[in-house]
Protein backbone atom coordinates (compact mmCIF):
# COMPACT_ATOMS: atom_id res chain seq x y z
CA UNK A 1 0.00 0.00 0.00
CA UNK A 2 0.78 3.55 0.17
CA UNK A 3 4.52 4.02 1.24
CA UNK A 4 4.08 7.81 2.03
CA UNK A 5 3.56 7.62 5.52
CA UNK A 6 7.15 5.60 6.38
CA UNK A 7 8.81 8.17 4.18
CA UNK A 8 6.83 11.51 6.09
CA UNK A 9 7.83 9.28 9.75
CA UNK A 10 11.60 9.38 8.43
CA UNK A 11 11.57 13.09 7.94
CA UNK A 12 9.34 14.60 10.95
CA UNK A 13 9.13 12.31 13.80
CA UNK A 14 11.58 10.83 16.23
CA UNK A 15 13.10 7.46 15.85
CA UNK A 16 12.02 4.39 17.56
CA UNK A 17 15.56 4.51 19.50
CA UNK A 18 14.89 8.39 20.87
CA UNK A 19 11.40 7.41 22.12
CA UNK A 20 12.25 4.48 23.64
CA UNK A 21 15.15 5.76 25.62
CA UNK A 22 12.96 8.87 26.28
CA UNK A 23 10.32 5.83 27.57
CA UNK A 24 12.93 4.21 29.58
CA UNK A 25 13.35 7.58 31.64
CA UNK A 26 10.05 7.47 31.97
CA UNK A 27 8.59 10.02 29.50
CA UNK A 28 5.10 9.21 29.24
CA UNK A 29 4.42 10.96 26.16
CA UNK A 30 7.12 9.39 23.85
CA UNK A 31 6.07 6.41 25.37
CA UNK A 32 2.55 7.28 23.58
CA UNK A 33 3.73 8.10 20.72
CA UNK A 34 5.49 4.85 20.43
CA UNK A 35 1.90 2.81 21.23
CA UNK A 36 0.11 4.85 18.95
CA UNK A 37 2.68 3.73 16.03
CA UNK A 38 2.35 0.05 16.77
CA UNK A 39 -1.05 0.10 18.21
CA UNK A 40 -1.93 -1.21 14.49
CA UNK A 41 0.44 -3.53 14.00
CA UNK A 42 -0.14 -5.29 17.07
CA UNK A 43 -3.54 -5.77 16.79
CA UNK A 44 -3.13 -7.08 13.66
CA UNK A 45 -0.47 -9.60 14.98
CA UNK A 46 -3.14 -10.48 17.72
CA UNK A 47 -6.00 -10.37 15.54
CA UNK A 48 -4.46 -13.40 13.11
CA UNK A 49 -4.12 -15.50 16.39
CA UNK A 50 -7.15 -14.19 18.21
CA UNK A 51 -9.52 -14.30 15.12
CA UNK A 52 -11.24 -11.14 17.05
CA UNK A 53 -11.14 -7.24 16.48
CA UNK A 54 -12.21 -6.79 20.13
CA UNK A 55 -9.89 -9.53 21.89
CA UNK A 56 -7.42 -8.35 19.65
CA UNK A 57 -7.10 -4.93 20.70
CA UNK A 58 -7.17 -5.97 24.60
CA UNK A 59 -4.15 -8.00 23.90
CA UNK A 60 -2.55 -5.04 21.93
CA UNK A 61 -3.20 -2.97 25.08
CA UNK A 62 -1.82 -5.78 27.64
CA UNK A 63 1.83 -5.42 25.34
CA UNK A 64 1.96 -2.04 25.88
CA UNK A 65 1.02 -2.67 29.68
CA UNK A 66 3.78 -5.16 29.74
CA UNK A 67 5.68 -3.31 27.65
CA UNK A 68 5.83 -0.37 30.20
CA UNK A 69 7.12 -2.10 32.83
CA UNK A 70 9.91 -4.27 30.70
CA UNK A 71 11.23 -1.46 28.82
CA UNK A 72 14.21 -1.12 30.87
CA UNK A 73 14.87 -4.81 30.21
CA UNK A 74 15.23 -4.16 26.08
CA UNK A 75 19.00 -3.66 25.46
CA UNK A 76 18.51 -2.71 21.79
CA UNK A 77 16.52 0.23 21.40
CA UNK A 78 15.84 0.38 17.82
CA UNK A 79 14.42 -3.60 18.19
CA UNK A 80 11.55 -2.32 20.07
CA UNK A 81 9.07 -2.80 17.28
CA UNK A 82 10.47 -6.82 16.98
CA UNK A 83 10.07 -6.52 21.22
CA UNK A 84 7.02 -5.24 20.92
CA UNK A 85 5.73 -8.04 18.90
CA UNK A 86 7.29 -11.33 20.64
CA UNK A 87 4.99 -9.68 23.90
CA UNK A 88 2.15 -9.31 21.70
CA UNK A 89 2.09 -12.51 19.78
CA UNK A 90 2.62 -14.42 23.15
CA UNK A 91 -0.46 -12.11 25.41
CA UNK A 92 -2.39 -13.21 22.07
CA UNK A 93 -1.83 -17.23 22.01
CA UNK A 94 -2.07 -17.08 26.18
CA UNK A 95 -5.71 -15.44 25.55
CA UNK A 96 -6.18 -17.47 22.32
CA UNK A 97 -5.46 -20.76 25.00
CA UNK A 98 -7.58 -19.22 27.66
CA UNK A 99 -10.52 -18.49 25.47
CA UNK A 100 -10.05 -21.77 23.82
CA UNK A 101 -10.63 -19.29 21.04
CA UNK A 102 -7.02 -20.14 18.73
CA UNK A 103 -7.64 -19.61 15.24
CA UNK A 104 -9.51 -21.68 13.16
CA UNK A 105 -11.72 -21.74 10.27
CA UNK A 106 -14.60 -20.45 12.32
CA UNK A 107 -13.15 -17.92 13.77
CA UNK A 108 -12.48 -16.41 10.30
CA UNK A 109 -15.76 -15.45 10.31
CA UNK A 110 -15.30 -12.39 12.49
CA UNK A 111 -12.21 -11.25 10.73
CA UNK A 112 -14.15 -9.26 8.20
CA UNK A 113 -17.17 -7.66 9.68
CA UNK A 114 -17.71 -4.71 7.94
CA UNK A 115 -16.37 -6.26 4.55
CA UNK A 116 -19.14 -7.66 2.07
CA UNK A 117 -19.93 -10.61 2.88
CA UNK A 118 -20.36 -12.24 -0.39
CA UNK A 119 -19.26 -15.87 -1.52
CA UNK A 120 -15.73 -14.82 -2.92
CA UNK A 121 -15.10 -13.04 0.62
CA UNK A 122 -16.07 -15.99 3.09
CA UNK A 123 -13.65 -18.64 1.06
CA UNK A 124 -11.01 -16.08 0.75
CA UNK A 125 -11.42 -15.96 4.58
CA UNK A 126 -11.23 -19.70 4.06
CA UNK A 127 -8.22 -19.50 2.55
CA UNK A 128 -6.20 -17.16 5.08
CA UNK A 129 -6.91 -19.27 7.85
CA UNK A 130 -5.60 -22.26 5.87
CA UNK A 131 -2.04 -20.23 5.75
CA UNK A 132 0.54 -21.07 8.42
CA UNK A 133 0.41 -18.88 11.55
CA UNK A 134 3.73 -16.55 10.63
CA UNK A 135 2.20 -16.41 6.44
CA UNK A 136 -1.13 -15.16 8.13
CA UNK A 137 0.56 -13.09 10.60
CA UNK A 138 2.25 -11.02 7.49
CA UNK A 139 -0.79 -11.04 5.78
CA UNK A 140 -2.62 -9.21 8.06
CA UNK A 141 0.28 -6.80 8.84
CA UNK A 142 -0.21 -6.33 4.85
CA UNK A 143 -3.14 -5.79 4.75
CA UNK A 144 -5.10 -4.72 8.10
CA UNK A 145 -3.34 -1.45 7.93
CA UNK A 146 -1.75 -1.16 4.79
CA UNK A 147 1.71 -1.09 6.66
CA UNK A 148 4.91 -0.57 3.88
CA UNK A 149 7.12 -3.27 3.73
CA UNK A 150 9.67 -1.37 5.83
CA UNK A 151 7.10 -1.46 8.97
CA UNK A 152 6.48 -5.14 8.83
CA UNK A 153 10.60 -5.69 8.40
CA UNK A 154 11.02 -3.29 11.27
CA UNK A 155 8.34 -5.13 13.40
CA UNK A 156 9.20 -8.84 12.61
CA UNK A 157 12.74 -8.35 12.41
CA UNK A 158 13.22 -9.82 8.95
CA UNK A 159 14.48 -8.49 5.21
CA UNK A 160 11.94 -6.30 2.89
CA UNK A 161 13.02 -9.09 0.34
CA UNK A 162 12.35 -12.30 2.85
CA UNK A 163 9.02 -10.54 3.59
CA UNK A 164 8.00 -10.31 -0.55
CA UNK A 165 8.96 -13.87 -1.40
CA UNK A 166 6.80 -15.00 2.00
CA UNK A 167 3.52 -12.65 0.96
CA UNK A 168 4.41 -14.20 -2.83
CA UNK A 169 3.96 -17.72 -1.14
CA UNK A 170 0.94 -17.18 0.47
CA UNK A 171 -1.08 -15.74 -2.22
CA UNK A 172 -0.15 -18.28 -4.24
CA UNK A 173 -0.88 -20.93 -1.55
CA UNK A 174 -4.54 -18.85 -1.50
CA UNK A 175 -4.81 -18.94 -5.05
CA UNK A 176 -4.77 -22.42 -4.66
CA UNK A 177 -7.18 -22.80 -2.19
CA UNK A 178 -9.54 -20.70 -4.34
CA UNK A 179 -8.94 -22.03 -7.62
CA UNK A 180 -10.08 -25.44 -6.37
CA UNK A 181 -13.06 -24.32 -4.33
CA UNK A 182 -13.94 -23.54 -7.63
CA UNK A 183 -13.11 -19.72 -8.39
CA UNK A 184 -10.95 -20.52 -11.31
CA UNK A 185 -7.61 -17.94 -11.83
CA UNK A 186 -7.19 -15.40 -9.55
CA UNK B 1 1.89 -9.41 -17.27
CA UNK B 2 -0.67 -12.60 -16.25
CA UNK B 3 0.63 -13.25 -13.34
CA UNK B 4 0.99 -9.09 -12.47
CA UNK B 5 -2.64 -9.03 -13.15
CA UNK B 6 -3.75 -12.08 -10.45
CA UNK B 7 -1.49 -10.88 -7.83
CA UNK B 8 -3.21 -7.80 -8.08
CA UNK B 9 -6.20 -9.23 -8.27
CA UNK B 10 -5.54 -11.42 -5.28
CA UNK B 11 -4.85 -7.95 -3.11
CA UNK B 12 -7.87 -7.07 -4.03
CA UNK B 13 -9.48 -9.89 -2.48
CA UNK B 14 -7.52 -10.32 0.44
CA UNK B 15 -7.70 -5.89 0.89
CA UNK B 16 -11.61 -6.43 1.23
CA UNK B 17 -11.76 -9.45 3.24
CA UNK B 18 -9.52 -8.48 6.55
CA UNK B 19 -9.12 -4.75 5.27
CA UNK B 20 -11.02 -2.98 8.71
CA UNK B 21 -11.17 0.52 10.13
CA UNK B 22 -7.67 1.23 11.83
CA UNK B 23 -7.55 0.78 14.65
CA UNK B 24 -6.70 4.09 17.00
CA UNK B 25 -4.96 4.00 20.37
CA UNK B 26 -6.58 5.85 23.36
CA UNK B 27 -4.18 7.01 25.47
CA UNK B 28 -6.31 8.15 28.41
CA UNK B 29 -8.16 4.72 28.34
CA UNK B 30 -4.65 2.90 28.27
CA UNK B 31 -3.61 4.83 31.74
CA UNK B 32 -7.38 4.04 33.00
CA UNK B 33 -7.15 0.47 32.06
CA UNK B 34 -3.62 -0.03 33.37
CA UNK B 35 -3.14 2.09 36.11
CA UNK B 36 -0.15 0.58 38.02
CA UNK B 37 2.07 0.04 34.95
CA UNK B 38 1.41 3.59 33.75
CA UNK B 39 2.59 4.38 37.16
CA UNK B 40 6.07 2.54 36.68
CA UNK B 41 6.60 4.07 33.49
CA UNK B 42 6.11 7.78 35.55
CA UNK B 43 8.10 6.52 38.40
CA UNK B 44 11.24 6.31 36.31
CA UNK B 45 11.06 9.91 35.66
CA UNK B 46 11.21 10.66 39.15
CA UNK B 47 14.23 8.33 39.73
CA UNK B 48 16.24 9.97 36.97
CA UNK B 49 16.13 13.08 38.19
CA UNK B 50 17.54 11.84 41.31
CA UNK B 51 20.05 10.36 39.51
CA UNK B 52 21.21 13.47 37.01
CA UNK B 53 24.06 14.65 38.71
CA UNK B 54 26.64 11.88 37.81
CA UNK B 55 29.34 10.86 40.11
CA UNK B 56 32.91 11.74 39.22
CA UNK B 57 33.24 8.12 39.24
CA UNK B 58 30.64 7.40 36.72
CA UNK B 59 31.85 10.40 33.97
CA UNK B 60 35.44 8.39 34.15
CA UNK B 61 33.89 5.10 34.15
CA UNK B 62 31.83 6.68 30.93
CA UNK B 63 34.62 6.37 28.48
CA UNK B 64 38.08 4.67 28.16
CA UNK B 65 39.61 8.43 27.29
CA UNK B 66 38.46 9.20 30.73
CA UNK B 67 39.87 5.91 31.99
CA UNK B 68 43.44 6.76 30.62
CA UNK B 69 43.45 10.61 31.42
CA UNK B 70 42.39 9.70 34.94
CA UNK B 71 45.06 7.16 35.23
CA UNK B 72 47.59 9.27 33.49
CA UNK B 73 47.03 12.05 36.26
CA UNK B 74 47.49 9.79 39.16
CA UNK B 75 50.54 8.30 38.11
CA UNK B 76 51.69 12.17 37.32
CA UNK B 77 50.56 12.93 40.48
CA UNK B 78 52.06 10.12 42.60
CA UNK B 79 56.10 10.85 40.77
CA UNK B 80 55.32 14.80 41.81
CA UNK B 81 54.88 13.17 45.38
CA UNK B 82 57.55 10.77 45.38
CA UNK B 83 59.88 12.92 43.99
CA UNK B 84 59.52 16.36 46.39
CA UNK B 85 59.60 13.92 49.07
CA UNK B 86 62.74 11.48 48.64
CA UNK B 87 63.04 9.75 51.92
CA UNK B 88 67.13 10.33 50.98
CA UNK B 89 66.76 13.82 51.32
CA UNK B 90 64.30 13.88 53.82
CA UNK B 91 67.37 12.24 56.24
CA UNK B 92 69.53 14.73 55.15
CA UNK B 93 69.97 16.75 58.01
CA UNK B 94 68.74 20.77 57.75
CA UNK B 95 70.80 23.78 57.89
CA UNK B 96 69.06 24.75 61.46
CA UNK B 97 70.49 21.43 62.43
CA UNK B 98 73.92 21.98 61.18
CA UNK B 99 73.81 25.68 62.17
CA UNK B 100 73.73 24.31 65.36
CA UNK B 101 77.01 23.02 65.77
CA UNK B 102 80.43 25.09 64.08
CA UNK B 103 81.84 21.05 64.16
CA UNK B 104 79.23 19.53 61.89
CA UNK B 105 79.15 22.72 59.53
CA UNK B 106 82.91 22.28 58.97
CA UNK B 107 83.12 18.59 58.05
CA UNK B 108 83.96 17.02 55.04
CA UNK B 109 80.71 15.92 54.51
CA UNK B 110 78.74 19.07 55.41
CA UNK B 111 80.52 21.24 53.32
CA UNK B 112 80.56 18.72 50.19
CA UNK B 113 76.54 19.06 50.69
CA UNK B 114 76.85 22.94 50.47
CA UNK B 115 79.03 23.08 47.39
CA UNK B 116 76.23 20.53 45.56
CA UNK B 117 73.38 22.62 46.72
CA UNK B 118 75.25 26.26 46.08
CA UNK B 119 78.54 25.70 45.29
CA UNK B 120 81.08 28.25 46.22
CA UNK B 121 79.21 30.62 47.75
CA UNK B 122 77.32 28.05 49.86
CA UNK B 123 80.46 27.08 51.77
CA UNK B 124 82.05 30.90 52.21
CA UNK B 125 78.06 31.38 53.74
CA UNK B 126 78.60 28.28 56.07
CA UNK B 127 81.87 29.19 57.05
CA UNK B 128 81.17 32.29 58.07
CA UNK B 129 77.99 30.95 59.43
CA UNK B 130 80.10 28.40 61.82
CA UNK B 131 82.72 31.58 63.01
CA UNK B 132 79.52 33.86 63.85
CA UNK B 133 78.67 30.77 66.23
CA UNK B 134 82.15 30.66 67.64
CA UNK B 135 82.10 34.51 67.78
CA UNK B 136 84.07 37.00 68.50
CA UNK B 137 88.07 36.19 69.71
CA UNK B 138 90.37 38.36 70.53
CA UNK B 139 93.40 39.34 68.81
CA UNK B 140 96.18 36.88 71.13
CA UNK B 141 94.03 33.85 70.64
CA UNK B 142 96.46 30.91 69.30
CA UNK B 143 95.44 28.53 66.50
CA UNK B 144 95.71 25.90 68.99
CA UNK B 145 93.01 27.53 70.82
CA UNK B 146 91.04 28.25 68.30
CA UNK B 147 91.03 24.78 66.89
CA UNK B 148 90.58 23.08 70.59
CA UNK B 149 87.01 25.55 70.69
CA UNK B 150 86.20 24.80 67.12
CA UNK B 151 86.65 20.95 67.71
CA UNK B 152 84.17 21.84 70.60
CA UNK B 153 87.30 19.88 73.23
Amino acid sequence: MSEAPEKERSVTQKSDTVLVKAAVNGNAEDFTELCQRYYPAMVAIAHSILGDRHLAEDAAQQAFAKAAVKLPQLKQESRFAGWLAVICRNIAKDMARRTDNLHSTDDLSTVAAKSSDDETTEVVREAISKLSASARELVFLRFYDGMSYEQISAVLGISEQAINGRLRRAKKKMAGYLGRNGFGEV
Amino acid sequence: MNEQRNEKRMDELISRTINTEKPQFDAEKWKQKYPEEYQVLLSRAAKRDSNLQPTILKVILKSPLTKIATAAMIILGVSIFVTHHDPGKQEQPGIAEITKSPVKMMTTISLERAFRQGGIEAIENQCEQALKLLGTRTDGLSSQDLLSEFNGS
